[in-house]
């Protein structure tokens, strides 16, 4: 078994640097400066950065590290599935040998098997032809879940390939994060680009998904909320970013039991990653006139809900703290740099106590980490 | 030679010899020598059309331009289509008949570009920059590209001192071509490729020797769609653009009234109504078709009054009013919300402009211009701006050395609502900009010139207010610029008729450019951050052949190569490491042009190349963000006839003869080949 595998693995990597050799012969043109790098297989763990790009240039892609040998190749996607990943990459998520990724501006669902890396589904999420908009995603008892700007969540069965069309929750304005506990998904209603978006603070609808609807609405725990994550003890953690005026963004903590918010944490959250009992909190402001964005990680005990650390990262490690991944088993923390928001952007890992262990170069607005074993 | 002949020459000789000839000196330098040897005659002015001067050449500050004859000789539809051709000028093309076309000049942004029509700005408060696709090139007899704003004449308004490049478009007006006419009725039709028509009507009345009327009206119609390739990764597609559909109509009015040989009232009346669909940008793995419209309704009325006081003293008056609406529907929005804005904008404006000839070596200048503009619209608290410029300017001849100088005053009031702030903010912003220039004739042919230009460009309605993106602490984006020109020109007997040649050295600095950043994924806003030095040279040449009478031959050239780098101090925030000392987006280093057009007596054929060098859609030189270059080739050939004794052409163009593919904005995928036929008569 161990051997047919190793054999297999071999077999692939010679049949892929052939490839990675004729990649080089077509790609590497003398004229143009280049910083794509040929492609290596994930011989055992990887990281796969999913970069935004610029909205409406179609240059958002993944960028894949192998950890092992420490090999960072750009445009992944593209180089993997021979077209581009396409506009304004949101949101991705690994289930089991599964990659999906949020197109927000292509209006895609893209859908990939790690083990071979071929595309197994492109979705177009679009409603009544109208593209939907997406941006984040959930997997919930076989069943995904995707948050989308046109008010709905989109849920998509992964039974039948795929093949089913997909079913849609309304849900508030502008939904954004995206989260399961306790059976419920919860989706955060930002109520962002809406011209109220200044008086009216958003809400959290709760979805049963064995029903598909919208159970309750709850209001008044935040305003333009955006990012939802949740802990082990049945608290929701609630980025609410503000109105970029008068209210200022905090961190609510959101007791899914009682519906209460039990606490809040003034500072200038941005998001929020918990693994076990620890959570990290990127916390910044874009101060006028300049809208510089000065931004450090702060670290929490989520049983306790009370800060370890104010100042667990400093902000004098980042230009642009854009993105905030933790690698489950180790525990490093995985930063991304979005440097002027226009230039490649930096992985920079640190380790759990915050000590700066390495650096990747990604692509353009680097947004969100994932980490994958084969 | 020239200058031994030249000096016993005044009046109608000297005007004709510069017209045909081309280049002269100055007529005072070597006038107040010789006057007392010579009687003096008064003749009435009289005009030559045909022939043409290159004041390109000689001028102080950097100047290109097309006459009506060159115009119509391009293979051109619109003001846009035409400056491409100019050196240091690259057309900002999104694609299709309807999409946005703005210039920049010497690689700055469209917004430093201001549009002057008859003299008078045509402006645009809320986005800051004109699409000039809207200005058909049919009822304009001549464009002007200034690359320092100005030209070096006395009776400019103070506006053109504020700016750092200005476009100034001479339309046709009431003015008949024909001295003996009284009535005129022109017509053009045109079809083309993209389903493209246009019909066209217009009239000159010549009421009486002082009074001039005019009146033209047209309508364009277009589907605008066309096919194009789409590199999606290792797969090219193959696509259409959609939404794509323009209507315009356009009318024009216009009334000269000359009082007396010293006075003239001229009076134009502006409007134009269009409607289109916006395709926005090509979205990989996006087939959702833009269902984006658009709104224009525009609409100016003004007036220039140009008269002299005294001999020694003339003026010109100015007065406008403009008035414009946009409406932008987005039936189909991602938010589910139907999106329906409305903007109406409105400007008053009126300026005084005073010249004192002390004597024929020096004179004095003054402007004064006070503009108001405001804007309406759901989406906006009702800004206000304030505009007080006054210009004070000395010209002066000694020898064979000109010098111009000039200082402006710029008191900028404005009134508006800032959303971050939550309150009514009252900004003033007091500028004083200094211009100058200094002109050598080294020999007859041969002219050079050295100019220093400050100016600035005041942030939009948009840049200040719009909800979420507006920030009220910008600073206007402050430009120095430096240019050392020398022109050549030489008219000959023989098979050459004439040859000239410009070349134009320039240095431009910007510090506070203004540049949109985001501040969340959709939430984006602008700040001043950027400095940005260009260095630059512009070639500029035409040659004229006169084989025989009825065989002629004319050729001209543009070649620009610039250096336009990112140099933000490392000092400042958002410190661009990786972009530092590299060209900046959408700006490639070398562009150039050539035109060349063959006369068999009615008979012209014309050639146009565009070529435009490679360059970057960022500051970071990666190959993801490298466009190629390209170059595209237009032919048209026109031929005039008499139609039952109208006069009349016709001319069939064909553009983008190799059908290249190309992209000048990203992701904005330009047509292939097209045809277009258009009939114009004339009585």
């Amino acid at each position: 078994m161990k051997k047919s595998t190793f054999a297999k693995k071999t077999s692939l990597i010679g049949l892929l640097s052939i490839l990675l050799i004729s990649t080089c012969f077509v790609g590497c043109d003398d004229d143009c400066p280049t910083q794509t790098e040929c492609p290596t297989f994930p011989t055992t763990r990887s990281a796969f950065v999913l970069n935004e790009g610029i909205f409406q240039v179609n240059n958002s892609t993944l960028t894949h590290i192998n950890l092992d040998l420490g090999v960072v190749t750009q445009n992944y996607f593209e180089q993997r599935i021979k077209r581009l990943l396409g506009d304004t990459g949101n949101d991705m998520m690994i289930v089991g040998d599964i990659m999906y990724i949020v197109v927000n501006n292509s209006n895609r669902l893209e859908i990939v098997d790690l083990k071979t890396w071929t595309s197994i589904k492109s979705i177009e999420m679009s409603k009544d032809n109208v593209g939907s908009s997406p941006r984040e995603i959930i997997e919930h008892d076989g069943k995904v879940f995707v948050t989308n700007f046109n008010g709905y969540v989109a849920v998509i069965d992964s039974v039948n390939n795929f093949q089913n069309p997909i079913d849609w929750v309304k849900v508030g304005t502008q939904p954004e994060g995206i989260v399961s506990l306790n059976k419920k998904i919860y989706v955060a209603n930002s109520n962002y680009e809406s011209t109220t978006f200044t008086t009216n603070p958003g809400s959290i609808s709760i979805i049963d998904p064995s029903t598909l609807s919208v159970e309750e609405t709850i209001n008044n725990v935040g305003h333009n909320i955006s990012g939802l994550t949740r802990d082990a003890y049945g608290d929701l953690y609630i980025i609410s970013r503000g109105n970029y005026s008068d209210i200022s963004p905090g961190l609510v903590v959101f007791n899914s039991t009682s519906k209460t918010s039990d606490t809040t944490f003034d500072m200038g959250a941005q998001l929020i990653r918990i693994n076990g009992d620890e959570g990290f909190i990127s916390v910044g402001a874009y101060e006028p006139p300049t809208y510089a964005f000065v931004a450090k990680v702060v670290k929490l005990d989520v049983k306790a809900d009370t800060l370890v650390s104010d100042e667990l990262i400093a902000s004098s490690n980042f230009q642009t703290l854009y993105g905030l991944d933790i690698e489950p088993e180790s525990g490093d923390i995985y930063c991304t740099d979005a440097r002027d928001y226009s230039v490649s952007g930096d992985v920079i890992v640190f380790d759990k106590n915050g000590q700066k262990k390495s650096m990747f170069k990604t692509g353009i607005n680097p947004t969100k980490v994932l980490f994958f074993s084969n | 030679m020239i200058k031994y002949l030249l000096n016993g020459l005044i009046g109608v000789v000297f005007l004709w010899f510069n017209a045909t000839t081309g280049f002269a000196k100055n007529p005072f330098q070597n006038q107040n020598k010789e006057i007392d040897s010579l009687r003096v005659y008064e003749v009435e002015p009289i005009e030559i059309l045909e022939k043409k001067t290159n004041d390109e050449v000689k001028s102080l500050y950097p100047v290109q331009k097309f006459d009506q004859k060159e115009i119509e000789e391009l293979s051109v539809i619109n003001v846009a289509e035409a400056v491409k051709y100019m050196p240091g000028v690259m057309l900002k093309d999104y694609g299709g008949i309807g999409g946005l076309k703005t210039i920049s000049v010497r690689s700055l942004s469209a917004s430093h570009t201001a549009v002057f029509i008859d003299g008078i700005k045509y402006s645009n408060t809320q986005i800051g920059q004109i699409d000039l696709g809207r200005f058909s090139t049919d009822r304009i007899s001549k464009i002007e590209v200034l690359s320092s704003g100005i030209s070096a004449d006395l009776n400019l308004p103070a506006q053109a001192y504020l700016t750092t490049s200005s476009l100034y478009l001479q339309t046709q007006g009431a003015k008949l071509s024909g001295l003996n006419q009284t009535l005129t009725v022109d017509s053009k039709l045109s079809f083309g490729s993209f389903g493209y028509q246009k019909i066209q009507l217009g009239s000159k009345w010549k009421a009486s020797k002082a009074l001039m009327l005019s009146l033209s009206a047209d309508q364009m119609d277009a589907h605008g769609e066309y096919g194009y390739y789409f590199q999606n990764g290792s797969v090219l597609e193959n696509h259409r653009r959609k939404n794509t559909d323009v209507r315009a109509t356009s009318f024009e009015s216009d009334l000269r009234l000359s009082v007396s040989d010293q006075s003239t009232l001229n009076v134009k009346g502006y409007g134009y109504f269009s409607e289109r669909g916006l395709p926005g940008s090509k979205i990989a793995n996006n087939d959702i078709p833009s269902q984006e419209r658009l709104w224009n309704h525009d609409a100016f009325l003004q007036s220039t009054w140009m008269s002299k006081a005294f001999n020694t003293l003339d003026y010109v008056l100015r007065a406008k009013y403009s008035y414009n609406f946009t409406r932008y529907l987005n039936p189909a929005h991602y938010s589910g919300d139907i999106i329906h804005n409305r903007y109406t904008e409105h400007e008053g404006y009126s300026s005084i402009n005073l010249n004192y000839h002390i004597n024929p070596y020096l004179s004095l200048s003054s402007s004064t211009d006070l503009a108001w503009s405001t804007l309406f619209s759901e989406r906006f608290d009702h800004p206000e701006r304030l505009s007080l410029l006054t210009v004070l300017a000395v010209k002066t001849y000694y020898g064979d050395v000109e010098l111009n100088a000039n200082i402006l005053w710029s008191n900028i009031d404005e009134k508006g609502f800032s959303e971050f702030y939550d309150k009514a903010i009252d900004l003033k912003r007091n500028d004083v900009l200094p211009t100058f220039s200094l002109g050598y004739w080294i020999f007859n042919e041969l002219h050079a010139s050295v100019s220093f230009k400050k100016s600035l460009r005041l942030p939009s309605f948009n840049e200040m207010y719009y909800p979420t993106f507006g920030n009220t602490d910008l600073r206007p984006e402050y430009t120095t610029q430096y240019n050392l020109g020398l022109g050549y020109q030489n008219g000959f007997k023989g098979i050459i008729e004439s040859v000239s040649m410009k070349i134009d050295v320039f240095r431009l600095n910007i510090r506070d450019k203004i540049i949109a950043i985001p501040r969340g994924a959709f939430n984006w806003s602008v700040v001043n951050k950027n400095r940005v030095e260009t260095t630059g040279i512009e070639l500029n040449g035409e040659i004229k052949i006169d084989v025989n009478r009825s065989f002629k031959l004319a050729v001209s050239g543009g070649f620009t190569y610039q250096e336009a780098l990112e140099k933000t101090p490392s000092t400042a925030l958002f410190y661009q490491a990786s972009t530092y000392g590299k060209q900046i987006a959408y700006t490639p280093k070398v562009t150039s042009s050539m035109i060349a057009s063959l006369y068999y007596d009615e008979l012209s054929l014309s050639w146009q190349m565009a070529y435009v060098g490679s360059r970057y859609i960022s500051g970071e030189q990666i190959i993801q963000n490298h466009m190629p270059q390209y170059s595209t080739h237009d032919f048209n050939v026109i031929y005039h006839f008499k139609l039952f004794s109208i006069k009349s052409s016709i001319k069939g163009e064909l553009n983008n003869a190799f059908d290249k593919r190309y992209e000048v904005i990203k992701n904005y995928p330009m047509s292939g080949r097209s045809f277009r036929i258009s009939l114009s008569v004339h009585s």
